[in-house]
């Protein structure tokens, strides 16, 4: 089920056009890494799906809904967290939460019972009576999610949801957030900090000067940009034997071969890699550790913008 | 309205119990203590005549507390909804809320006002017990109350506006101090007009016309205070729908228009007859003032030319249907044609204040000489604001040296007619006028011909937009 689709979206500043044609198709369940470098035009994408900007031209559906003419039916069913934000500062977290709640159309009588869940789910149920001015900037920004999740909404799109966290806030934060990727959640989430969103993402968008350079699933853009996957086998014995093996199979070309352990580059499916696995084995070769080094997203980002000139 | 998310969010932090009883406490001792000093003037210096007039003095007394409460602070709670929103970094949730903006309008409107409202209902109750026991007449009562409700809504939904146009430049409200600070200098003049006002016998049978209708004075003020709030609150709703956009739409700004020369018209109708010269040039100027003030709030800015320009290219076929095309989409094509309104009523206005289409005509061509100036100086700094951001002490020192040097050298120059280049000047001779004016032709060639440079750099600027948006398809 296609949750946001976007048709040539394009946002212009005057002669600065910050969003150029974008067109982006994401299904339920996806979780989406936007990337890019300062300036790409992430959070202008974002705040145009959040409705918080109006696009120049271009359509958008979120969740069925039209992005020109059913604002606040999309505002009811997605959560945005701004980049630099802050909740009301003379309420109490369960005050803060209890207008969301209201403000989002949740059952009155459900509403203390969600409130409780959301706190646990953020971890700050301790906290439920101090007022926001009394939290760490950390918790502000899960406070931020609790806020979005106490509506339950189908689509989150979350802008820097990490910067300027400590390291401790930000594997709090990444924690809840893969608790709502295990939910089966749909989520946008911007980053220049790549680490952050490496493992996380089921799929990758790159933003570049207003447009989006490549969009896909992690391990298809990895296949697109890369072409090859990278292998690391460490032998027990026979190293010369399973190096020209190696070197005599197909669309394979050693890389490095080092203290019994060879990095080998393959170009080929999953079924050759374990063929080469079992004519290795078979040749008489004791295959201690065979795996593939996945690319994380800084090695396909730095790939990028070399070929794009970022 | 009451289930509206936003007043229940105000309603959490303003009448929290631990804060709400200071309030609460301060109001009722306030009471107290007039009431006190009101009734040793009573019994001790024999102020009022009889205890009707003690009564009565406590009912206005209590009056202007009611008027301090509405308008005063709640001026102050309205501008600071926004205000506080944006310095907390808490604005995007609100735009965020699923709410519409009538909503959202009626939440800050009421929420922030929850505290002063509840007061203002204890202070009303007090104000019909004194009011009936001062023999204050209900009309009168009933009348003013109109007249607070509507001046409660004006002032708030202005001050609501104000706050939303104002939105990005904002910084937290400063607090209560300075507010106080205006507010104790503010209200012994506000009291005095209080005052004089309640020694006026029988107020409300003053009556007033509006066209052929007569109305009592009071309701007729509360009238046109309530349709100016309502395109207030127009306003706010189109703040709140399309931040980005001018206030006034094009039909808006026409629309406006013609409702403020109606209701201005229908004021001076009953003063409009032959040989009343003087006011129509009265009702000339204050209508006048619409067709300067429109402009600001209708602009639309570079960037809207730059876009429209995308939505156009391709569709046209020659840089001249271009031209065209943006000049019709340009803010001049919008605050032209609110002249011709102005001018219809402004004709009308003259015929019956008995002046001829020869009296008539060329003093609209002179004004309509001076509008077109200030015209042009709005369109220059829309359309190099974005490139120089101080275009706007250019062209107000512009306009400066326009409406003053010719006041200067009149007199140095020893030429009478020459201070009339000036509006200013020009309004001035008008309104001391009581005889029909005779206009020199030269002011409207001159006005003509300083239009000539402005008109080149516009023009300039808008082959540049459509040049720049073949550069950002190329």
């Amino acid at each position: 089920m296609i949750v946001l689709e976007t048709t040539d979206i394009r946002k212009e500043y005057g002669t600065l056009v910050a969003v150029n044609n974008v067109n982006l198709s994401i299904e339920k369940g996806n979780v989406v890494g936007l990337i890019g470098p300062n300036g790409a035009g992430k959070t202008t994408l974002l705040r145009i799906l959040a409705t918080l900007l109006y696009p120049t031209m271009g359509q958008a559906r979120l969740l069925g809904f039209d992005l020109a003419k059913d604002r606040l039916q999309i505002r009811e069913r997605i959560g945005f967290l701004p980049d630099f934000f802050n909740l009301y500062n003379d309420l109490t977290l369960r005050e803060c939460l209890e207008f969301f709640a209201r403000a989002y159309k949740v059952e009155q009588g459900q509403i203390p019972g969600r409130i409780d869940d959301v706190l646990k789910y953020v971890d700050l149920e301790y906290k439920r009576n101090d007022f926001v001015r009394n939290l760490s900037r950390g918790m502000v920004q899960r406070m931020g999610l609790a806020a979005l999740l106490v509506h339950s909404p189908d689509l989150f799109l979350l802008d820097e949801p990490a910067s300027g966290l400590d390291p401790k806030a930000r594997i709090q934060l990444r924690e809840v957030l893969q608790k709502l990727r295990q939910e089966g959640k749909t989520i946008i989430i911007s980053s220049h900090i790549l680490s952050e969103l490496s493992g996380f993402c089921t799929h990758i968008a790159i933003m570049n000067k207003g447009h989006l350079v490549m969009y896909g699933g992690v391990e298809d853009i990895q296949q697109k940009i890369i072409g090859s996957r990278k292998l690391v086998i460490s032998v027990l014995n026979n190293c010369d034997k399973a190096v020209s093996f190696i070197e005599k199979y197909p669309n394979s070309r050693i890389i490095t071969v080092q203290d019994n352990r060879i990095t080998v580059e393959i170009t080929a499916g999953r079924e050759a890699l374990a063929a080469l696995n079992t004519g290795l084995v078979s040749s008489g070769v004791k295959v201690a550790e065979f795996y593939e080094e996945k690319t994380n997203l800084e090695d396909l980002f730095m790939k990028i913008s070399s070929s794009e000139g970022m | 309205m009451f289930s509206n998310p936003l007043i229940d969010r105000y309603r959490f932090s303003a009448l929290r119990p631990k804060q709400l009883w200071v309030f609460i406490v301060i109001y009722f001792v306030a009471v107290v203590l007039l009431l006190l000093i009101n009734a040793s003037l009573f019994k001790y210096q024999q102020v009022f005549a009889d205890k009707q007039a003690f009564f009565r003095s406590v009912h206005y007394q209590l009056l202007l507390f009611m008027f301090f409460m509405l308008c005063l602070l709640g001026w102050h709670n309205t501008g600071s909804a926004i205000k506080d929103e944006i310095a907390d970094k808490s604005y995007d949730f609100f735009r965020m809320l699923p709410l519409s903006a009538v909503g959202k309008a009626i939440g800050i409107l009421v929420g922030k006002n929850l505290l002063v409202l509840l007061l203002a209902a204890i202070t009303c109750v007090l104000l019909f017990v004194f009011g009936y026991m001062g023999e204050v007449s209900p009309l009168l009562l009933g009348q003013v109350l109109l007249l607070l409700a509507s001046f409660t809504m004006f002032i708030n939904f202005f001050t609501l506006l104000n706050s939303a146009m104002l939105a990005k430049k904002q910084q937290k409200s400063s607090g209560m101090v300075g507010f106080m600070l205006l507010a104790v200098f503010l209200l012994p003049y506000i009291f005095s007009i209080i005052m004089s006002i309640s020694e006026i016998n029988s107020l409300e049978k003053y009556s007033a016309y509006f066209f052929y209708f007569k109305m009592p004075i009071l309701v007729l003020i509360s009238v046109i205070a309530l349709y100016f709030s309502c395109w207030i609150f127009k306003g706010i709703l189109r703040r709140f729908d399309h931040e980005t956009e001018a206030l006034f739409t094009r039909g808006g700004a026409n629309l406006f228009m013609f409702g403020y020369v109606l209701v201005i018209l229908g004021l001076f109708w009953s003063y409009l007859d032959k040989g009343s010269v003087q006011v129509c040039y009265v009702y000339w100027l204050v209508s006048f003032f619409a067709l300067v003030a429109i402009p600001f709030g209708s602009r639309r800015t570079f960037d809207k030319y730059v876009e429209f320009s995308g939505m156009i290219s391709g569709k046209m076929k020659s840089q001249r249907q271009n031209f065209l095309a943006l000049l019709r989409f340009s803010n001049l094509s919008t605050w032209v044609p609110l002249f011709v309104t102005w001018a219809v009523f402004a004709v009308v206005a003259g015929f019956l204040s008995g002046q001829r289409p020869v009296d008539i005509l060329p003093v609209i061509m002179v004004l309509f000489s001076f509008y077109v100036f200030i015209l042009f100086l709005i369109e220059l700094h829309v359309v190099y604001n974005a490139v120089n951001n101080k275009i706007n002490i250019l062209l107000g020192f512009i306009a400066m040296i326009c409406f003053v040097l010719p006041l200067i050298f009149s007199p140095i120059l020893g030429i009478e007619t020459l201070y009339q280049h000036s509006i200013v000047g020009f309004f001035g001779e008008m309104l001391g006028n009581e005889t029909i004016m005779r206009v020199e032709h030269s002011i409207w060639i001159v006005n003509i011909l300083l239009c000539v440079l402005p008109v080149y750099f516009i023009r300039k600027r808008y082959l540049y937009v459509l040049t720049v948006r073949q550069n950002m398809q190329g």
